[in-house]
């Protein structure tokens, strides 16, 4: 147990708050919880409130249960019989103030109270809706508001509506207990759980110790102090005092003669606030994914979602069609007539009228390209709130981004660049057959010369054994042949080529649709997650 | 209405709900879970408690000592046993075992088991229990001290309780139990802390209750004596709080634990009074009486529990309910867009069904040597048509698979958001994984289906002279025509080349037509799309069970509400 040495961390200045608060408020609404930025924008405007009306006044105020004797120690405190003590419980049902500035009393001022500029004390009571005061008598601290508060627990509900809410607006708390009620739930675990990030400006009085016998007092004490440690947070300064004997009030004074010199209670209060709401919003921001995919692994999941693998077949296909119906001989082409009858077959059903076929362009749902996101973003490793709101982001970005993937993927044509060497080959296909034909003509003519008996038509020899006609039949076949495995080969090799090509186009345009549209978008909502976990986490000092 | 809805629960009544109290969870009552489970543990052993006291009306009376911490209550038992049984001590809380102080003569029945079931008894017998370390460090021990005194009157157990105010959350179950088996109450508040809050909430569950109680003020100082008693009367008269006696204890110095024998004069009478058998069956009654009247108080709190928690049941089931209802629309969607087959697999399709009723021809043998010589030339062959149907299977399995992940997901988006669902996948961390077999019960449903498309057009073919050759192999083929029609109509066939696809479809339809007739096509087609739906929205229900089941599970049983509402007596 070290004392309360968590306070060299070095809080935030107010200034930062500020921002941060801002930054939550700003952020927040669909990311956390809807009661934090709620938190977020009320503790704002108490800041605001706070700092209008000046760090010249300090107010503290004595809080505790029922019978513990808070009034007989502001008496004490103050060296005046200011506040009514009593046997009946409970016994102060209104929160009494005490100050050295004096006050003006609106009801008896001059000139009418609404327009008539305050001091700031009145200006102060006003804020904290504090009607009854009282003048201290001399020797009271300058700059010191002293609050006598109801009680926090007992069977009159509007003493600890009043005690809550000042509890939440002082910028100093004495927190009084006794003996009997220093263990007690309802307050470690009421007004004190509050009040936890507040150990710079919360002092913890053990009253009545008179009560106690001397060791007693140091067991208490002991016992007190180690219910009041939190770990990792810095313990508020336990005072043992007697109200009816005096013992420990001088060291509480000087305390509270400290708190009003230094003049930051207020905005130390109000920084450790914030530090209470950070730690409350802190466990709800998880730490997010890698925003980051896997470039290769994302193209390949994008190209399957998009059907952007069929379409590089397609091209394939449609290289291999034109290829070879550009190569084909006009020979070749005169024999496949017949197959259009196809055609004519879908017309007499009323399908593809021709014009209306449809189009293949892929169609990917949101769906897919919503699975693609969830899967590569690794959104399945985030729960709770975070993963609702990204999982919302994905699903919002997936159906923006659908067509534009969509048009990317179907942006690429298929369709070939009639290449200048296919009616070349369509030529020298021609020539082949032409001459084979010239020569099976040749010779169907020398036959039926030789059945008619027609005297013999003399034949040019190019050897002693290879006539002419069948050199060219025969040389035009073989030509013919070694062209069409020609055009095979090349066909294979171009399609192959175009196909690698438009997968490349295919991937570029993926590449930056998926960047815009879907990764930078994505990016943009994980950077204000993580300016919001920033912001929370510059609300709440770094743990040690 | 409520105490005669209470009296008229008998035993067997009181047990059954005792036994759904315990068994319940408030697995959907976010935060709250832990406390109103321990709050329906305390009741079913309250429940208990009647049972047992109603069995044993002459048993001796268990008066409860209870009150804040720091109000005396070890003090004012040690003194009144005239001996000290318990410790005190400046360190709050003191008192974290309950100890039992009786006659000699009753010690056997508060050693029963029945009395105070959940604590082991812990005799302190022949030794000195005020030198025993009274606190554990780590918590309390759930254990009951038992002592003996025959200052005490026989048929009365004094039991201390440990607080019901401080830090120590078990002191207060321990105090909450021991008054929950109280027949009769010692209530002890200080001068200075009898208006807390904390304590008001106990008199005024004892006079829910009914409860014998005794009031007592301790450490009245002299000065205060008038005022301090006036101000307790007017309080309790404010509370609507009548105690059978309402008494003092002076602030007098404490001797070995113990105030000196006058000082609780009054309530020793008071104890003393209620000793003998007849007024001991009197109060036990008394106490059974009042502890069934109260129940439909005490079970208020749950019985909102559960009806929040069936709320929330219904919230999250609407939530999932609305994500799997949008599923036959998003398929619908999907099957519009078409169905969209490997190029290479369509281009031989369309060959095999636009070539001259090639198909038709496969069966015979000439076909099957014709298949040899085709699949040597590259031709489209029977081969084909079974590779296009694990196409379109394989297509639609993909389809259907990522529907149900895609609404699966949406539904575990929902429930994140969700406070009690987030709870909900926290206890059920597979619902944050993908169902791995889900690809393959897709898969065997959409398989299923297309085994159901074939019986289909065996029946729907009718007498015609193919039937017979139907039967076989081309079935297959038919079947496969069929589903390609059906998508062709639907959304139209995509992929392979622009006109390819759709010459496919009229080809395919044409062939169908032919086969089957036009009237028997449109029936056959109907049928079939109407299957695929439901069966697509069977496995979708299949899927959604494991939500469904979670729900439930977590959810009050019909049968705990039901007892809760008559017991509360909640009309509707």
């Amino acid at each position: 147990v070290t004392g309360s040495s968590a306070r060299g961390d070095g809080h935030p200045d107010l200034a930062a708050t500020i921002a941060a608060l801002d930054a939550v408020a700003d952020l927040g609404p669909g990311r956390v919880a809807d009661e934090h930025v709620a938190d977020a924008v009320a503790l704002r405007a108490t800041i605001d409130e706070r700092l209008a009306l000046g760090d010249g006044l300090t107010v503290v105020a004595v809080a505790g249960g029922t019978g513990v004797g808070k009034s007989a120690l502001v008496n004490r405190l103050v060296g005046a019989p200011v506040a009514t003590e009593g046997i009946r419980r409970p016994t102060t049902s209104w929160p009494l103030a005490i100050t050295a500035t004096a006050l003006v009393d609106p009801a008896t001022a001059p000139v009418d109270p609404a327009t008539a500029p305050v001091d700031p004390a009145t200006a102060l009571l006003r804020w904290l809706q504090v009607d009854d005061w009282v003048p201290a008598p001399d020797g009271f601290p300058e700059g010191l508001v002293l609050l006598d508060l109801p009680d926090h627990d007992s069977v009159v509900a509007s003493h600890r509506e009043t005690a809550h809410r000042l509890a939440r607006r002082v910028d100093g708390l004495i927190v009084v207990v006794d003996p009997v009620k220093y263990a007690r739930a309802d307050l470690h675990e009421g007004p004190l759980a509050a009040l936890a990030d507040h150990a710079e400006v919360v002092t913890v009085a053990l009253n009545r110790i008179d009560e106690l016998r001397d060791d007693d007092v140091r067991r208490c004490v002991e016992d007190l102090t180690s219910h009041l440690t939190v770990p990792g947070r810095a313990r508020p300064t336990v005072v043992a005092t007697s109200a009816s004997t005096g013992e420990g009030v001088d060291a509480l004074r000087d305390q509270l003669r400290q708190l009003v010199a230094a003049r930051s209670a207020a905005q130390r209060r109000l920084i450790a606030d914030a530090v209470s709401l950070g730690r409350r919003i802190g466990p709800e921001l998880q730490a997010l994914p890698d925003p980051t995919p896997d470039r290769d692994e994302l193209h390949e999941a994008l190209m399957v979602a998009t059907d952007a693998h069929r379409r590089v077949g397609e091209a394939d296909l449609a290289y291999r069609r034109d290829a070879r119906g550009a190569t084909r001989s006009p020979l070749a082409r005169l024999a496949r007539l017949p197959i259009r009858g196809v055609a004519g077959v879908a017309r007499a059903f009323g399908v593809g009228e021709g014009t209306a076929m449809p189009p293949s362009v892929p169609r990917p749902s949101s769906a897919r390209i919503e699975a693609v996101l969830a899967d590569q973003l690794r959104l399945a490793t985030v729960t709770g709130a975070v993963h609702a709101a990204l999982g919302d982001t994905v699903g919002h970005l997936a159906a923006r981004g659908a067509p534009a993937l969509a048009d990317a993927v179907g942006g690429v044509g298929v369709r070939p660049d009639p290449r200048s060497w296919w009616p070349a080959l369509a030529a020298a296909r021609g020539v082949a057959e032409a001459v084979a034909l010239v020569g099976f003509v040749w010779l169907v003519l020398l036959g039926v010369a030789d059945w008619l008996q027609l005297p013999e038509i003399p034949t040019p020899r190019i050897t002693e054994v290879v006539t002419w006609p069948t050199a060219l039949l025969l040389g035009g076949l073989l030509l013919r042949v070694v062209l069409g495995i020609l055009t095979r080969v090349l066909v294979a090799r171009g399609a192959r080529h175009h196909a690698r090509r438009v997968e490349r186009d295919i991937l570029a345009r993926l590449d930056r649709v998926t960047d815009e549209q879907l990764l930078v978008p994505f990016r943009a909502e994980l950077t204000r997650h993580e300016q919001l976990r920033e912001a929370v986490g510059r609300l709440s000092p770094p743990r040690r | 209405v409520r105490s005669a809805v209470g009296t008229v629960m008998g035993d067997d009544d009181l047990l059954a709900l005792a036994g759904h109290l315990d068994a319940m969870t408030f697995a959907l009552s976010g935060p709250a879970a832990a406390a109103l489970r321990d709050e329906g543990k305390r009741i079913a052993r309250l429940l208990r408690g009647v049972v047992t006291r109603t069995a044993e009306p002459r048993a001796p009376l268990l008066v409860v000592v209870g009150g804040g911490s720091g109000a005396g209550k070890s003090t004012t038992v040690n003194t009144l046993a005239g001996v000290a049984v318990t410790s005190a001590s400046a360190i709050r809380p003191t008192t974290r075992i309950p100890t039992l102080v009786c006659h000699p003569d009753d010690r056997a029945w508060f050693d029963d088991p029945r009395v105070l079931p959940e604590l082991p008894r812990d005799d302190v017998r022949g030794s000195d229990p005020s030198r025993e370390p009274d606190t554990v460090p780590g918590g309390a021990p759930r254990r009951l001290r038992l002592a003996v005194s025959d200052q005490l009157p026989r048929g009365i157990g004094l039991l201390d309780t440990p607080d019901i105010d401080s830090v120590e959350i078990a002191n207060h179950r321990l105090a909450d139990e021991a008054l929950d088996a109280a027949d009769g109450w010692v209530w002890l508040a200080t001068s200075r802390t009898y208006a807390d809050e904390v304590g008001m909430t106990y008199l005024r569950r004892a006079r829910a209750r009914q409860a014998l109680t005794a009031v007592a003020v301790t450490q009245v100082r002299p000065h205060e004596h008038a005022e301090v008693l006036a101000d307790v009367d007017r309080l309790l008269a404010s509370e609507g709080i009548d105690p059978a006696l309402r008494t003092q204890v002076p602030h007098v110095e404490v001797a070995d634990g113990r105030l000196p024998a006058d000082a609780v004069a009054e309530l020793r009478n008071w104890l003393a009074a209620l000793a003998p058998t007849d007024r001991r069956v009197e109060v036990r009654q008394q106490a059974a009486t009042g502890l069934r009247s109260a129940l439909p108080a005490e079970l208020t709190p749950l019985r909102d529990a559960v009806v929040q928690e069936q709320r929330a049941a219904q919230r999250l089931t609407r939530l999932v309910d609305d994500r799997y209802a949008e599923l036959p629309h998003r398929l619908d969607a999907e099957l519009e867009d078409g169905i969209s087959l490997r190029a290479d697999v369509l281009d031989r399709w369309q060959r095999l069904v636009g070539g001259n009723e090639a198909m038709l021809r496969v069966q015979t043998v000439l076909g099957q040597v014709g298949d040899l010589v085709r699949s040597g030339l590259g031709r489209p062959t029977q081969e084909d048509t079974a590779q296009v149907r694990v196409e379109v299977a394989g297509e639609l399995t993909r389809i259907v698979t990522r529907l149900l992940e895609t609404t699966g997901r949406a539904v575990r988006r929902d429930l994140e958001g969700d406070l009690v669902g987030r709870d909900l996948l926290d206890a059920n961390p597979a619902l944050r994984r993908e169902d791995p077999d889900l690809d393959l019960r897709v898969r065997t449903t959409i398989d299923g289906w297309e085994d159901h498309v074939a019986e289909l057009i065996e029946t729907v073919g009718g007498p015609r002279k193919e039937q017979a050759r139907r039967r076989s192999t081309a079935l297959n083929a038919v079947a496969t025509t069929a589903i390609l029609v059906l998508f062709a109509l639907s959304g139209g066939l995509t992929g392979g080349e622009v006109g390819i696809a759709a010459a496919a479809s009229a080809a395919s339809q044409w062939l169908l037509v032919r086969m089957l007739g036009e009237q028997n096509v449109k029936r056959l087609l109907e049928d079939i799309g109407a299957e695929l739906t439901r069966r697509v929205e069977a496995l979708a229900h299949e899927d959604r069970r494991r939500f469904d089941r979670a729900i439930a599970t977590a959810s009050p049983s019909d049968a705990a509400h039901e007892a809760l509402r008559t017991v509360t007596g909640a009309g509707s």
